[in-house]
């Protein structure tokens, strides 16, 4: 199978280019709080373009992956917590973990095929269901993902925060798993897995008419999506070393959700450019929200505009951009155009 | 090689679509399934295509018994069509919808293409290659199913209205191109057409479905002439003309 065309190279090109310039934009700016959210950008930019790979080719709408990106904070964080840690934040600790200290990166690494091989078992009896069914199933399975994160206090501290990770993600590394993700999704698509995908995407019944296994194309590609998702999840957790299960649910997933839509599910682009817009619209109202805040123009606490302003672009976008910015194209194909014009 | 079913029967609720209907198709020859509107062609075809389980009846492929196959298998044995309905894959390109069918194929990967290519430019669909399937016109449309079904390099194409929405001329040269696929892909077609003078000229035998059941069958000028098919299309005719 030939995946690496033109189209496919231009587009990794492009990306590739965009992430260092990002990075050096950083580097000359040279601000905690910017580095900060930058790092967040490049770990959204795994997290959406993971949601892509199966959301995008297969065309269902999947509420899951925050849920994923917690079983991957989470078991990367049981693995790479320091020994002494673990006494003081998980009192009832099985004793297999008890001595068990292993390096984040390999943590995260680990838990991102640990959640694989969680969503491989979870989402196999869900890969015959379609449009509605489907995407309320996967809306359960982040509940039951939830409950069980809420409720298995020994190894999740239950309700509380789970602390102590050690601080091992930086930009540098953010930066490397996003573009490596980014490559993989751009090989995926192309390649015969992804192609007879989109195929069932478009018309299932002519799809299996040509000999595509939906249920296993599917599978396949929540089960890729859910390694991105937990990798994520790992690096999420050892950049902020704290979280809690109310990090992973319902505005997390509308987050992601707002992301993919806006940029456009379809292309592995749109799900860059919306990590990308809604990363700086959210500062930016983030900033907004403060200023109007300590300006004392409004007396009552004004809380919730972001969550309003990208609710609002949501149902603007659903309305006349259903597609998202990227509906078909990728940027590499048009790069690949302009070319061959010249 | 050879294709046949051997009375099948189709039960719909309140309904008996297909009434013990037996035919066989050969490689290299192309059987034309005809009938008034609803008298069971399209069902007929998706028993065969594995889209419908038949209520009663067998499908064989060869000796082998293939009626409880999946579509994907049955591809795999030989067996590919197109749609009544366009289907094609309207977010990929034309390369794409066609390159697709042929992953199930057993050539390597760079026969597939010069495959693909090879069919792309009989069906004459040079020119729009690149483009999205959602922006063809239904002639188009209806070509790129042919070729992405002809893509799974099968031993028999299923054919349900090819030249359904084209223009005289449009479809007078997909008949011509019809005409040579069984020879030079080495196949057998069975074809539905509402378009009489298409299928007198394109196909070898005859088969006549009115109401579910077989009226007649046989080479084109003993069916032609056949009393039960004269009177079924008749029928046909007066009730359009007062529809
Ligand atoms: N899925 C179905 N459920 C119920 N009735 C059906 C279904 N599909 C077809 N029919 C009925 O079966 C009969 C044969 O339909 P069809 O095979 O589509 O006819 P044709 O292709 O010859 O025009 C028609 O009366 C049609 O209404
Ligand atoms: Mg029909």
């Amino acid at each position: 199978m030939k995946i690496i065309n033109n189209e496919n190279t231009f587009s990794i090109l492009f990306f590739l280019i965009l992430f260092i310039i990002i990075y050096f934009v950083n580097f000359f700016v040279g601000s905690a709080i910017f580095e900060r959210t930058v790092t967040n950008l490049f770990i959204y930019i795994i997290l959406v373009v993971g949601l892509q790979v199966f959301m995008g080719n297969s065309g269902i709408l999947s509420f899951a992956h925050i849920g994923f990106m917690s079983i991957g904070a989470y078991s990367s964080g049981l693995l790479s917590m320091p020994i002494k840690m673990k006494g003081f934040v998980l009192r009832d600790l099985y004793p297999i973990f008890e001595n068990v200290a292993f390096d984040p990166i390999l943590s995260i690494l680990i838990g991102g095929i640990f959640t694989a091989i969680i969503a491989a078992i979870l989402t196999l009896p869900l890969m015959r269901l379609n449009d509605a069914a489907a995407v309320i199933s996967s809306f359960a399975l982040l509940m039951v993902i939830h409950s069980i994160v809420v409720g298995w206090s020994a190894v999740t501290n239950g309700p509380r925060t789970f602390f102590g990770l050690p601080k091992a993600t930086t930009l540098e590394i953010a930066l490397i798993f996003s573009f490596l993700t980014v490559i993989f999704a751009f090989i995926y698509k192309n390649s015969k897995f992804g192609l007879l995908l989109r195929a069932s995407r478009d018309n299932d019944i002519a799809a299996e008419s040509i000999g595509a296994n939906i249920v296993y194309l599917r599978w396949f590609a929540i089960i890729a999506s859910a390694f991105l998702a937990g990798i994520a999840g790992g690096l999420w957790g050892h950049f902020i070393t704290s979280f809690s299960p109310k990090s992973f649910y319902l505005k997390e997933t509308f987050l992601v959700i707002s992301m993919i839509i806006i940029g456009g599910s379809f292309t592995v682009t749109g799900a860059i450019a919306g990590a990308l817009l809604v990363t700086i619209g959210y500062e930016f109202l983030r900033w907004t929200e403060k200023v109007i805040k300590f300006s004392d123009v409004i007396t009552f606490e004004f809380i919730g505009l972001t969550e309003i302003v990208l609710s609002i672009t949501i149902i603007i976008f659903l309305i006349t951009k259903p597609k998202g910015l990227f509906p078909f194209k990728e940027i590499g194909d048009t790069i690949n155009k302009i070319i061959k014009k010249e | 090689m050879k294709l046949s079913c051997e009375k099948i029967t189709v039960d719909f609720v309140g309904l008996r679509a297909l009434d013990q209907v037996s035919l066989s198709v050969k490689t290299k020859e192309i059987l034309g399934l005809i009938g008034p509107n609803g008298s069971g062609k399209t069902t007929l075809l998706n028993t065969i295509g594995g889209q419908l389980k038949p209520t009663k009846g067998n499908i064989f492929k060869d000796n082998l018994d293939i009626t409880e196959f999946t579509p994907q298998h049955r591809v795999k044995n030989g067996l590919a069509r197109s749609f009544q309905i366009v289907r094609t894959f309207d977010s990929l390109n034309v390369f794409e919808n066609i390159k697709s069918a042929s992953l199930v194929s057993n050539m390597n990967y760079s026969d597939k293409i010069k495959f693909c290519d090879e069919i792309i430019s009989y069906l004459n669909l040079d020119r729009i290659k690149h483009v999205l399937a959602n922006t063809l016109n239904y002639g188009d449309r209806r070509r790129v199913e042919i070729a992405r079904a002809m893509a799974t390099d099968p031993d028999f194409l299923l054919l349900d209205e090819p030249a359904a929405g084209m223009n005289d001329d449009e479809s007078e040269i997909l008949l011509t191109m019809l005409r040579e696929i069984p020879n030079k892909f080495n196949l057998g077609i069975l074809i539905i057409d509402h378009d009489m003078s298409l299928i007198m000229k394109l196909c070898d035998r005859l088969h006549v479905l009115d109401s579910g059941k077989t009226i007649a069958e046989g080479l084109v000028d003993q069916v032609k002439t056949h009393p039960d098919v004269v009177k079924a299309y008749l029928g046909e005719g007066f009730k359009n003309e007062n529809a």
